[in-house]
């Protein structure tokens, strides 16, 4: 019996140490594609003219939907911020989603809205909307005011009343800064193929705001905060910007994303009954591009921003990633006819097998691991130096990884200007893969249970504030 | 090699590695904090130099001091943002600016693409290249192509234009947009070329000639307009509808009244926004047609445009809020609803 267990625990052993080298192999591939479209669109940005785009006619007009939920105490800040950003065409469409609180009234007062009946095209079914109101101070205000339905809902009711042949989904309490439209709508008046691009987002956690923006970009001091800004900067530095040569992107980012208004509806906007909603739009216009030959193409672009706090709490933080792990396998399991499929060339045949065995299932093969390891200790039946070297060989690996990104930062970016936030993040780099990267597979195998056994509650988000008081809402 | 000693193998690599990239990062951080501080006087020094020059008040040709390439050109390029041709060709006295001058000449003939580009913006940027640049708007690369078509808004030649209205049907979209943009802000010394375009036997890239043709507002255009209103394309009959807007007369309003049976429906739309702009209230029935139109943009420029027409345009929404089709009852009741000051706003989308 215990040979029969030593030796499916050595073949396990062998199994995990392939899934290792196949895993460390494509990610060597997305920091190598990374850092050549960095280099890339670091020469074709080389003293390019924006401000030039300020007054041309080519650029399209961006609809930015922001779907807000019981924000009362904010919600007058982030929609002038929202208004200070610099397009040339550019109309803010806020959706109430059903608020319990004073939001509507805010808005009304600061804005001095006016209600207009609420007819529009309603391409895609929502919960009903109660009125739309339109601004007299600021023409391009639009305020749609509807029934709670959460925030795909409120965003598919923000897309009905757009007007913009690009859509922008923005949280209304995300920080974006004043030009990265214009960075942003790059892809779509440089190609005709592009449906959606993202941006970068980046933890604001303990930077310092004013008039909703980041005046001074600080690493925060919170453990928790600084792992995931070594982690956001990994995930879209690498992560997102390695795809873009290697079969694109499956993910834009539900806080910073720029979409044709009209692939959107034809694909029948946001899925309500999914805590994945932004991963399954991406997936559905990539899936009905290639189906019908028309523009499929995601890109990630690396320098327009957007900054975002990120839970300080166990539980919470907890809970997020639980539900985005929920998100991931539910969507993975609504597209699986793309898993291996030539017919989506790299989508199916790269991007998805990757999304499945790494995100998916990586953190259920590290626990495996990290299990097999323990029990083939203690029956001897692996070499105690032969595990820690490979445990070492992990974690230096994945230190690698965070180094290289922080050096991509400094070369590309350089957000940080001081020396105690390079050390900072060269801290939270090293002990990020000590004791936080375990806590995330916990809460994404829980995710993952929690798939299986059918829940699909969204939990709820707490929020400091940047400076001020935040009311809790709906992540 | 054992298993131990691959993974030892591997784990001094990731640490010889780990350690280079931390020496990178330390190095580099150093010396951007070092360069920054050793080039802020310089900085400063040169910026004054160069309002100075631009100011004319300074007799002898002043020398700027030594700065690296990438600041020389930030510096310039923050000077020259707002400035026109003229002024950009005053900087040329600055010995600095001849040698950027030189070595964007230079770039421009560079094999890789990234130099050509960089060549491009450079003599955008110093108001030169005359004689390199319009060679690159046949260049391979896209993104060439595109910033020398940017580079045509400075320094136009009926060669140039022709060239960018050729540009229209180009494959790259940065280039279409790009040659449609210039030609845009290039206003009316594009008139003659376009003229002699749509009136020529082969046409490319109408759509695009005859939105750009709508900007400039010129009577000479409606008779070449008005031979493609029976296109088989309907962004071209969209587009006579555009310039026929821009032009207004009685000729160009009977035409708009009937492309608005037009089949396609952004001609529908293209015209009954027309009509509206022009204030043609004997058009009112047509358009009031138009409000339950089975296209929305129909309904909705329809609408619009009978609430541009005043008395008789409101006569029509409220007959159709209190008809028998639904889809005219809404788009009359939403467009009724516009205050007088959203109205226009939304007449401009």
């Amino acid at each position: 019996m215990t040979e029969i267990l030593t030796g499916a625990l050595a073949a396990f052993a062998w199994a995990a140490l392939a899934y290792f080298v196949v895993v460390n192999g494509t990610q060597t591939a997305l920091l190598t594609s990374a850092a050549a479209a960095l280099r890339r669109h670091g020469l074709r940005i080389w003293e390019e003219d924006r401000a030039g785009l300020l007054s041309s006619t080519a650029t399209p007009p961006i609809s930015a939907v922001a779907p807000a939920y019981n924000e009362e105490a904010t919600i007058a800040a982030s929609v002038q911020a929202l208004l200070a950003l610099h397009y040339p065409a550019l109309e803010i469409v806020l959706v109430n989603d059903g608020s319990t609180d004073a939001t509507l009234e805010v808005l009304i007062t600061t804005f001095d809205l006016y209600q207009v009946h609420p007819i529009f095209q309603s391409r895609v079914p929502t919960q009903p909307v109660r009125g739309l109101y339109r601004s007299r101070v600021h023409p391009g205000l639009l305020v749609v005011d509807k029934d709670n339905g959460g925030k795909a809902d409120a965003l598919n009711a923000g897309l009905n009343c757009a007007t913009g042949a690009l859509v922008c989904s923005i949280d209304a309490d995300t920080l974006i800064e004043p030009d990265a439209l214009l960075r942003l709508v790059r892809p779509f008046i440089t190609r005709g193929d592009v449906v959606a691009a993202g941006g970068t987002i980046r933890v604001a956690n303990g930077s310092r705001v004013a008039d909703g923006r980041v005046i001074d970009a600080r690493v925060p001091r919170r453990f928790l905060a600084g792992c995931q800004t070594v982690e956001y900067l990994r995930a879209f530095l690498f992560g997102r910007l390695g795809w873009n040569y290697l079969g694109g992107n499956l993910v834009i980012s539900g806080a910073f994303g720029l979409f044709c208004r009209d692939a959107v509806l034809d694909v029948g906007g946001y899925v309500h009954d999914t805590v994945g909603e932004d991963m399954e739009l991406v997936i559905a216009l990539r899936r009905r591009g290639r189906e019908e030959g028309t523009a499929n193409r995601v890109d990630f672009v690396p320098d327009p921003v957007a900054w975002t706090e990120v839970p300080e709490t166990l539980r919470v933080l907890g809970r997020q990633r639980d539900r985005w792990h929920r998100g991931l396998a539910d969507v993975l399991r609504r597209h699986r006819r793309v898993l291996g499929n030539p017919r989506y060339r790299g989508l199916g045949l790269v991007v998805y097998p990757y999304f499945v065995i790494v995100e998916l299932l990586g953190p259920l093969v590290e626990a495996l691991g990290l299990l097999a390891v323990t029990a083939g200790l203690a029956l001897n039946a692996v070499d105690g130096t032969f595990a820690a070297l490979f445990l070492a060989v992990a974690y230096g690996w994945g230190v690698l990884l965070n180094l290289t990104v922080l050096l991509l930062e400094e070369l590309g970016y350089r957000r940080y200007h001081r020396w105690s936030d390079l050390l900072l993040l060269l801290l939270w780099s090293v002990v990020e893969g000590i004791g936080y990267r375990q806590l995330t597979v916990f809460w994404r195998i829980r995710g993952l249970w929690r798939y299986v056994s059918g829940s699909t509650e969204w939990g709820t988000m707490t929020r400091s504030g940047f400076g001020t008081a935040r009311a809790s809402s709906p992540d | 090699m054992t298993p131990h000693e691959i993974l030892v193998a591997v784990l001094l690599a990731e640490a010889g590695a780990s350690a280079a990239c931390l020496g990178l990062l330390a190095g580099h951080t150093a010396y951007r904090k070092i360069r920054a501080a050793w080039l802020q006087p310089r900085v400063r020094a040169t910026r004054a130099i160069v309002a100075r020059t631009l100011a004319g008040n300074d007799g002898q040709v002043p020398v700027f001091p030594r700065l690296p390439l990438d600041q020389a050109v930030r510096v310039l390029a923050d000077a020259t943002g707002s400035l026109d041709t003229a002024a950009r060709a005053r900087l040329t006295m600055l010995p600095a600016c001849r040698r950027l001058i030189s070595r964007g000449r230079r770039w421009c003939a560079s094999r890789r693409w990234s130099r050509r580009l960089r060549g491009v913006r450079l003599l955008t940027m110093m108001g030169a290249g005359a004689d390199t640049v319009p060679a690159l708007l046949d260049d391979v690369r896209p993104e060439v192509r595109s910033e020398a078509a940017a580079w045509m808004g400075h320094h136009p030649d009926i060669g140039g234009i022709n060239r960018l209205i050729r540009m229209l049907g180009d494959d790259s979209l940065s280039c279409r947009l790009t040659a449609q943009e210039t030609l845009i802000r290039l206003g009316r010394r594009t008139l003659g070329p376009i003229i002699s375009h749509l009136e020529g036997p082969e046409p490319a890239a109408l759509a695009s000639l005859l939105l750009i043709a709508a900007r400039l507002n010129d009577s000479s255009l409606r008779e070449p307009a008005l031979a493609y209103r029976t296109h088989p394309d309907p962004a071209v009959r969209a587009g006579v509808a555009g310039v026929l807007t821009s032009l207004g007369g009685s000729e160009a309003v009977e035409a708009l009244e009937v492309l608005l049976q037009d089949p396609a429906s952004t001609v529908r739309a293209a015209s009954a926004t027309g009509l509206g702009v022009l204030g043609h209230w004997p058009s009112a029935p047509l358009l009031a047609g138009g409000l339950g139109d089975r296209a929305w943009e129909v309904r909705r420029a329809s609408g619009l445009a009978l609430g541009r027409l005043g008395g008789p345009g409101r006569l029509y929404l409220r007959r159709g809020r209190q008809g028998a089709d639904p889809l005219a009852v809404d788009m009359a009741r939403q467009v009724l609803d516009l205050s007088e000051r959203a109205a226009p706003e939304l007449q401009g989308r």
